[in-house]
C-alpha cells in the first residue's frame, strides 16, 4: 500500500474532510469511467458515483487501517451497478417492455460520442458488445490494471472464473475488432 | 488455461485500453458530488434509512399478533 493511500485511510478514519477530497480527486475518474462503460448512461453513472463515495464517506470511521481504496471503491461501485441493473429490469417488466437494448444499430451512444477517431469508436463498440460480466472483467483488468485475483475479490468470484471470463472477453473482442485487434491475439 | 494465455489476455487488454477515449465528469458535477458525499464523512448512514424497515417490522408484528389472537379466540 502506498504512503499516500495509507495517509488517506488514516485521515478518513479520523473523519477528515480533506482526506476524503483527496481520495475523491484520485479515484473519481476511474470509478466514473467504469460506471459509464457498465451502465452506458452518464446520468446513471453520476448517480452511482455519488452513492459510491457517499458510502465511503459514511463508512470512513469503520475502515480497516490496511484498506486498499481502489478495490474498496470498485467493490462498492460493482454492487451498486448490480442493484441498478436489477432495478432497471424490474422497471422494464413493470412497463411491459423487454429490457432496453444497450445500443441500437449504428446509432452513436453518448459514450461513443467521446471517441475522436473511427478506431476509438470501433473499440468502444467492441467493449459495449461484450456481455456485462465479460465487459466488467475486461475493464477492471485492462483499463484499471487490476490482477485477476483482485478482480475476483471485487466481484466475489473465484480467480479461475475471472480468468475464464477474461479469455472469453479476449476472443469476443478479437472477433469484433478483426484487424484492429492486438497482434498477439490475431496470431492465436 | 495457461499462464501464457492469461498474460496474452491481460497484455492485449491493456494495449487496447490505452486506445479508449478518456472519460471524466464535468467540473460542476464533480464539485456537487464531492460536496454532497464529503458532508457525510464519518457521520454514518442517515437514521432515515432505518425508519422504513422498522415500520414494516412493526406492522408485520402487529398483524401476526392480531392473527394469533383471532386463532386463539376461535379455539377457545
Amino acid at each position: 500500500m502506498e504512503a499516500d493511500e495509507r495517509a488517506w485511510v488514516d485521515g478518513l478514519r479520523r473523519g477528515e474532510r480533506a482526506a476524503f477530497d483527496q481520495v475523491f480527486a484520485a479515484y473519481r475518474r476511474r470509478i466514473y469511467a467504469y460506471l459509464v462503460r457498465m451502465t452506458r448512461r452518464k446520468d446513471a453513472a453520476e448517480d452511482l458515483l455519488q452513492e459510491s463515495f457517499l458510502r465511503l464517506a459514511q463508512s470512513a470511521k469503520r475502515l480497516e487501517t490496511d484498506t486498499r481504496l481502489g478495490p474498496y471503491l470498485f467493490t462498492v461501485a460493482h454492487r451498486l451497478f448490480i442493484s441498478w441493473t436489477r432495478a432497471q429490469a424490474v422497471r422494464a417488466q413493470l412497463a411491459g417492455d423487454l429490457p432496453a437494448r444497450e445500443t441500437a444499430g449504428n446509432e452513436r451512444s453518448p459514450l461513443e460520442a467521446l471517441a475522436d477517431s473511427q478506431a476509438q469508436l470501433a473499440l468502444e463498440r467492441a467493449f459495449a458488445s461484450l456481455a456485462p460480466a465479460y465487459r466488467e472483467v475486461a475493464l477492471l483488468v485492462g483499463v484499471e490494471g487490476l490482477t485477476p485475483t483482485e478482480v475476483a475479490e471485487i466481484l466475489g468470484q473465484k480467480p479461475e472464473a475471472i480468468r475464464q471470463r477474461l479469455a472469453r472477453a479476449r476472443i469476443q473482442l478479437a472477433e469484433a475488432l478483426g484487424d484492429h485487434a492486438p497482434a498477439s491475439w490475431r496470431t492465436a | 488455461m495457461t499462464t501464457t494465455d492469461d498474460d496474452k489476455d491481460v497484455l492485449g487488454l491493456a494495449e487496447l485500453s490505452r486506445e479508449l477515449p478518456p472519460i471524466d465528469l464535468d467540473a460542476q458535477s464533480a464539485d456537487r458530488i464531492a460536496r454532497r458525499a464529503g458532508d457525510s464523512v464519518g457521520k454514518g448512514p442517515s437514521p432515515r434509512r432505518f425508519i422504513e424497515p422498522v415500520l414494516a417490522a412493526v406492522i408485520v408484528t402487529v398483524y401476526l399478533v392480531w392473527a394469533l389472537m383471532k386463532v386463539l379466540e376461535l379455539l377457545g
